[in-house]
């Protein structure tokens, strides 16, 4: 699970996140939700161990973060723009996380196309970032996340550069992969259809605190077409 | 006026390039016969292998030892970091004989750092171990300089998904930065290289001019002009622009494949 304490974060004099607190259940997708500028980025970074907080803890399954190296932390993330390794096939995308680990040899094989056929990206295994579309690489980051075996996946807006049609379809899969998988997610969105399709509970971001926790649907609805 | 503007550039390319053109070919084609007769000189080949060897064992140093040091002046930020990047690029602003001034007294056996060296059997004035420390010094900023703006030019958030995949720093650097990194990589060893194959003042200071051992091409053309060889240094610098230019058409052809693919 995921438990934030009472976290700040100040850059000099300006303040950008203020006395934030949440707590996500294990196996819950948690939907961080606010306008852009107030700091969901940020809180993610916090989180994943790429931004240190200037007051406040991180706990993840009940353990204190705070001298844990991004790369020991039980958690991964999915970023806007996927950040795919582009010198690598999807295939060995997939595979870097279980490499990285020191697995080799079958294990990865099997493992990595057991990932690509559950998401049907096994045709695409051998081709590189740079000949898909953004879809397709949103979803080869989602698969690779998986393979990182995170307990906890942070998702960053991983849908905003998409088309709509693309999003509902990106959207259905996550929620399936949710259910198969059931890792504790935090998915950093301004989009209440994406909120209330995807969340469990949404966690509003305002003026650099948590104003407020509640279920999708008591989100207000801004007659949001996408 | 816009005619104007557009004849003028015209004309000053085609001056130029042909004043390169006939400052060139006026070392290469004044006396053929005895140009060719130069480049079958055993003496030639004995200071184009001083030169490869030395330039090649040069940048293969500055790949080792910058690689890091470009990783590190891109990647982290420390204390005094501005002073540490401009004590490393000052050879590129320092005269040639400077820098071979400096590196004489660092290495000669009065000096602290020299008598050690001397101790351990190190020997670096007038060999050819002594020509590669010199062509390092002043070439090493211009791998660093290349690799380092490759590495900052990879996103950060390449990296952070390295990390957030479990990857450690050093296995990141192995499999995700080096290789995201390789055209600074080889356009900063081949302009090292091209640099620490024409060098020619730090080199003189440290190695002097001893023919078959530390006589590089650049020394060669330099001393063989002088003493009235003018054949001979025009064989040894045909060689060097031969090189050069080799070097040049290798480096298009090789990255505009990279070049095609970011238009498209």
């Amino acid at each position: 699970m995921i438990r934030l304490e009472h976290l700040d974060k100040r850059f000099g004099d300006r303040s950008v996140l203020r006395d934030v607190s949440l707590d996500v259940p294990r196996g819950e997708f948690g939907i961080l939700f606010g306008p852009s500028g107030v700091g969901k980025t940020l809180l993610l970074s916090i989180l994943a161990g790429l931004e240190v907080p200037t007051a406040g803890r991180v706990l993840l399954n009940g353990c204190d973060m705070a001298r844990v190296p991004p790369e020991r932390r039980p958690v991964t993330m999915v970023f806007q723009r996927h950040a795919l390794f582009p010198h690598l096939t999807v295939f060995e995308n997939v595979a870097f996380s279980l490499r990285a680990r020191g697995l080799h040899g079958p294990a990865v094989k099997r493992r990595v196309n057991e990932l690509l056929e559950l998401t049907g990206l096994e045709t695409f295994a051998e081709l590189k970032p740079d000949v898909l579309s953004g879809g397709q690489c949103q979803r080869v980051a989602f698969v690779r996340a998986l393979a990182s075996d995170a307990e906890v996946i942070l998702f960053d807006e991983p849908l905003n550069s998409l088309d709509a049609h693309l999003k509902t379809a990106l959207m259905l899969e996550l929620k399936r992969l949710h259910q198969a998988k059931q890792f504790t997610a935090l998915y950093v969105t301004h989009s209440v259809k994406e909120a209330v399709e995807l969340g469990d509970r949404v966690y509003m971001l305002e003026d650099g605190t948590v104003s407020r926790t509640c279920r999708p649907g008591e989100l207000p609805v801004h007659g949001e077409k996408a | 006026m816009n005619r104007l503007f557009k004849a003028l550039c015209v004309i000053v390319t085609v001056l130029l390039s042909l004043f390169v053109a006939v400052a060139l070919c006026n070392v290469f084609v004044g006396a053929p016969a005895e140009l060719v007769h130069a480049l079958r000189d055993p003496a030639l080949r004995q200071v184009v292998e001083v030169s490869l060897l030395t330039s090649l064992i040069a940048a293969g140093l500055a790949m080792l030892l910058g690689t890091p040091v470009a990783y590190v002046l891109a990647r982290r930020r420390f204390f005094g970091k501005a002073a540490v990047e401009t004590l490393l690029d000052l050879p590129v602003a320092l005269p040639p004989m400077v820098a071979g001034l400096a590196l004489l007294v660092l290495v000669s056996p009065t000096s602290p750092f020299g008598h050690v060296l001397n101790g351990m059997g190190v020997h670096l004035i007038f060999t050819q171990a002594g020509i590669v420390l010199a062509q390092l010094f002043v070439a090493l900023p211009f791998y660093i300089r290349a690799v380092r703006s490759a590495i900052t030019a990879i996103p950060p958030s390449i990296p952070a998904a390295a990390a957030l995949l479990r990857a450690t720093e050093a296995y990141t650097f192995f499999h995700v930065i080096l290789p995201l990194s390789r055209e600074g990589i080889i356009s900063g060893f081949v302009m090292c290289w091209t640099r620490a194959l024409g060098e020619f003042g730090a080199t003189a200071m440290v190695a002097g001019c001893i023919p078959g051992v530390t006589e590089t091409l650049p020394i060669a053309i330099y001393t063989r002009a002088t003493a009235g060889d003018l054949a001979f240094a025009g064989a040894a610098a045909l060689c060097l622009a031969l090189v050069s230019f080799a070097t040049l058409i290798g480096l298009r052809l090789a990255f505009s494949d990279g070049e095609e693919r970011r238009r498209a």
